[in-house]
């Protein structure tokens, strides 16, 4: 039972904690890879929440938290990454890309670049919600726990990131279309 | 992309894109740093403050500030590793003996380097920090913060400004309590008060020990265990021009009988002090090929790339050498391969350096050094080939000279590597 196995590692058991590694490790390198779109700097993210949660975790008042605790450890972990990301590339120049029209297709492969921009064009924080939301399909509530802030906040706060991700793709299409033009 | 359809429904579909698995070497690097790793007891070590003498309380506030210490960042500057320490300006002021004044403890009496304290104006030009105590003296880096030193009661030390170099005014007066680990190769100064802000900035904290053995090197010398930070190497060095040290670039645990024996801008070795000579681990920053046809020289192979994954695919099919399968690691934040290497038994080529014996030379030092390393008909190999960015590779090398010195080592030797938190390029 995972709440005993966080109770021992809670007490310094290695072993109990390898475990909840072992069983939350792929799930939570998926969720940090979706936000970081990264796989090295994913590997650090993890690896330094991973780290950081068993050093932390006697100050953990309630086991059944454990998972949501997690979470936020590692979202935080992501966006502290993808924030030192964001000053080594702030310089790059993203090309844009003459987009096929009539795509049908929900995620087409030159919807995927649309997006991949878009999305980095995100401030880090909103990028964990949306992930938190769509690829992890945590509810609001579920979201405000993991982020540690009132169920009000994480509404809008997802609420901001759609329009930010929208904002985003629109201004990626701007870009396409004087690049066609220019082209 | 219809963006006035639901955005949810897309991002959903895109987002199944990607990776689902952790990689094993995630995994097992977490395991490696949880294992040496303690938790944090917070609550409790706040209840217990409540509780302490005046010592219990400063030992609790050193540890912390050890702990702190130990995992700060690198720093950089123009600092470069000296093969003598900084002499301590002599003190025009009257000696702690003439004015009363106590010796500093013999403890104190030496070289200590730490972490670039940059929030000091002593610091600023700076790449590491260094202190010095001779029986009357102090000084930072050498010639900054000159100060007389005395011994200030039990643990205690009192400094008196004699400089104005590095910003105190003559005359300043700090006092600071000290410890050390149990055999001296820490040190932790907590500032009891200080009416010169910018050295009371630079001492306090922890410092390592400067006790080198190997002539015209700065390096740490004997370690008692515990955790330490390199001061020179810098693992991505790319030319001696542009490199400058790099505190704590390398940090590692040991047990006790360890020591540190080099570290150079390009190369950092330790070894355990009872082992013979070529018995060690040897971190070097960027290695490539030996030479085909000049191996007995320091010259790289131009037609095999440097690359980890290049490096690999050539040692694993070099005549001479007999290697295990590659394994995948990652060590601190580098990942990379785990190749073990022996000489093959039917090999008989020599070099002038090997004595007539067979040696079969594997890598020398792309950034333009004189590192030749190869192996000699006993020698027993593990290479830690690291993939340090830029197409570039890191070389934690561990060896004895024969198979029992060699299985003697390994697993002390695998958990000092397995401990290093190398930085991302």
């Amino acid at each position: 039972m995972d709440r005993d196995l966080v109770e021992a590692a809670r007490r310094g058991d290695r072993e109990a904690y390898a475990d909840l590694v072992r069983s939350r490790g792929d799930r939570l390198f998926a969720l940090a890879q979706r936000i970081l779109r990264d796989v090295d700097r994913t590997e650090d993210a993890v690896q330094d929440a991973l780290v950081i949660a068993w050093r932390d975790l006697p100050g953990l008042r309630d086991p059944d938290r454990f998972d949501a605790w997690l979470h936020r450890l590692v979202v935080r972990s992501c966006v502290r990454e993808a924030t030192r990301q964001r000053r080594l590339v702030s310089n790059l120049h993203v090309l844009p890309v003459d987009l096929a029209g009539g795509i049908d297709e929900l995620v087409s492969v030159a919807d995927r670049d649309q997006l991949e921009r878009g999305f980095r064009r995100l401030d880090p924080q909103q990028r964990a919600i949306l992930v938190l939301r769509h690829f992890a399909g945590f509810e609001t509530g579920e979201i405000a726990e993991i982020l540690g802030i009132p169920p009000g906040t994480a509404r809008s706060r997802l609420h901001h990131a759609h329009r930010a991700m929208r904002a985003a793709l629109d201004a990626d299409a701007r870009s396409a279309a004087i690049g066609g033009q220019l082209a | 992309m219809n963006r006035q359809g639901s955005i949810d429904g897309i991002l959903e579909g895109w987002f199944l894109d990607g990776p689902n698995e952790m990689p094993d070497r995630v995994f097992q690097a977490v395991f490696d740093q949880v294992e040496r790793a303690p938790q944090r007891r917070s609550s409790r070590i706040r209840l217990r403050v409540t509780d302490m003498s005046p010592t219990a309380r400063l030992l609790f506030a050193a540890g912390a500030t050890i702990l702190v210490l130990l995992v700060g960042a690198a720093t950089v500057g123009a600092l470069r590793p000296t093969p003598t320490a900084p002499t301590v300006t002599t003190s025009p002021s009257p000696s702690p003996a003439a004015s009363g004044g106590q010796a500093v403890p013999a403890t104190l009496r030496q070289r200590m380097v730490g972490e670039l304290r940059s929030e000091s104006p002593a610091s600023a030009g700076q790449a590491i920090s260094s202190i010095e105590f001779t029986e009357d003296a102090f000084s930072y880096n050498g010639t900054l913060l000159v100060s007389t030193a005395s011994a200030a009661g039990p643990g205690q030390v009192r400094l008196v400004s004699n400089t104005t170099a590095g910003g105190c005014s003559e005359g300043d007066v700090g006092r600071y309590s000290w410890m050390k680990s149990r055999r001296g190769t820490q040190l932790t100064f907590v500032l009891v008060r200080d009416a010169c802000a910018a050295r009371a900035a630079v001492v306090q904290g922890g410092w390592q020990r400067i006790a080198c053995e190997t002539e015209e090197n700065d390096c740490l010398g004997p370690l008692e265990a515990g955790d330490y930070s390199s001061q020179y190497i810098d693992p991505f060095v790319q030319d001696s021009a542009s490199w400058k040290p790099r505190f704590g670039a390398i940090h590692y645990t040991v047990p006790d009988g360890w020591e540190n024996t080099v570290d150079y801008p390009g190369s950092y070795e330790l070894r355990r002090s009872a082992d013979p000579e070529g018995s060690g681990i040897l971190v070097v920053s960027d290695v490539v090929a030996i030479s085909a046809s000049n191996p007995c020289l320091d010259e790289p192979d131009p037609a095999v790339g440097r690359s980890v994954e290049e490096l690999v695919a050539w040692l694993t099919h070099l005549d001479g050498a007999i290697t295990s399968t590659p394994e995948l690691v990652r060590i601190g934040r580098l990942s990379g391969y785990r190749v073990d290497v022996r000489m093959d038994p039917a090999w008989t080529m020599t070099c002038s350096f090997s004595q007539g014996q067979p040696t079969r030379p594997l890598f020398t030092d792309g950034a333009g050094g004189d590192f030749h390393w190869g192996v000699g008909p006993e020698t027993r190999e593990r290479n830690y080939l690291l993939d340090s960015g830029g197409g570039r590779t890191l070389l934690i090398n561990i060896e004895a000279q024969t198979q029992a010195a060699f299985d003697s080592l390994v697993t002390e030797a695998n958990a000092v590597v397995r401990s290093m938190s190398l930085p991302r390029p």
